[in-house]
């Protein structure tokens, strides 16, 4: 690979990673900004019992349920962004691809929401295994899904599944395309080119339905 | 004064709506920017919060199209993303001390929704 090639994947990965943690923090403020006013109504509520109006226990019960339901959404979200932070320990390791690409598709979910576009994931049927790298394949499959939302037409929606088939493994990214926005095809490609070289794989653009495969030349370990 | 208050976290403005309302304060909220559009065009608002992320659309755009029907009405930010694109654009539309942090201390709220109405013009 050469040096500028190395430069750019290099910024764009930095990008990726500084993407998704702020998407994450924002969530986590979410969490924090719930419980934070759900303790208040708390203390509102004792406060006002203070003046003679009863405490409802139906009510208290209410917000303490609350307050518990976002201590397990900011527990899965940290949950997930540890195994995000952790994709990048190792160079290569034999990996769960369907647990890889759900972590990616979760990660993406509310930057996705913020376009206005759903994501339809289905997980593989059984287990994909195979050895790569858990950080740059979440990266390709981050910026495959990105371009697929910017060329994305009226119906707003990306299915996203995979598959593995005789030495390789697809992931394949579906959706009505936008014809307008044919030149996005060319920076992405370039852009995720030296990506694709080092994750050994390409891409596959499909026309029946439009889509985008990311064909890793990888064997399912079974 | 009227309030307001719109953010995709439903739990999030209800209960903040029901603590301004037990401190006297006539508040309302909405969770998208179809229902705060569809709540300020069949009643007056004097200010509304707004979340800057939300689903399908961002705080700013949102502010201008209230503005649309009301040109009176006035801002306060309040964002989880705490990012400088987001801090400058914020600033820029309502003025920085009327971008607020998630998550938010109520009196400090409560005394930004008087300074914004005194300071941008009052009610």
């Amino acid at each position: 690979m050469n040096t500028s090639k190395f430069s750019i994947h290099a910024e764009d990965g930095i990008r990726f990673f500084g993407e998704t943690t702020a998407s994450v923090s924002h969530e986590i403020k979410n969490c924090l900004a719930i419980m934070n006013e759900s303790a208040g109504l708390l203390q509102d509520l004792v406060m006002l019992s203070r003046k003679g109006k009863p405490l409802d226990p139906e009510r208290i019960d209410r917000i303490a349920g609350q307050i518990s339901g976002q201590i397990k959404r900011a527990d899965a979200i940290v949950k997930n962004m540890n195994s995000f932070a952790h994709s990048t320990d190792v160079p290569e390791k034999s990996t769960d691809m369907g647990e890889i690409l759900s972590l990616a598709m979760t990660l993406a979910q509310r930057s996705a929401a913020n376009q206005g576009v759903s994501i339809r994931f289905a997980p593989p049927q059984e287990k994909i295994i195979a050895v790569t790298h858990p950080f740059f394949l979440m990266y390709a499959i981050r910026r495959c899904l990105d371009f697929s939302i910017k060329t994305i037409g009226p119906e707003k929606v990306v299915e996203v599944m995979m598959q593995a088939g005789e030495g390789n493994i697809e992931i394949v990214f579906r959706r009505i395309e936008n014809p307008d926005d044919q030149n996005l095809k060319i920076s992405f490609c370039e852009k995720l080119e030296s990506m694709l070289e080092k994750l050994g794989g390409h891409l596959l653009f499909h026309d029946l339905p439009k889509g985008i495969s990311l064909v890793l030349n990888r064997t399912h370990q079974k | 004064m009227r309030i307001l208050l719109v953010d995709d976290e439903e739990e999030l403005v209800s209960t903040l709506a029901e603590r301004l309302s037990y401190r006297g304060l006539d508040t309302d909220w909405a969770c998208s920017a179809k229902e705060a559009l569809s709540k300020s065009g069949q009643q007056i608002y004097d200010i509304a919060v707004l979340d800057i992320k939300m689903p399908e659309t961002d705080g700013f755009k949102l502010k201008r199209q209230l503005q649309e029907n009301n040109p009176k009405m006035k801002f306060i930010f309040m964002t989880g993303h705490g990012s400088d694109n987001y801090y400058h654009i914020g600033s820029a539309e309502t003025g920085r001390e009327f971008y607020l942090v998630k998550p938010v201390n109520i009196d400090l709220l409560i005394d930004k929704l008087n300074e914004v109405l005194q300071k941008q013009g009052g009610v």
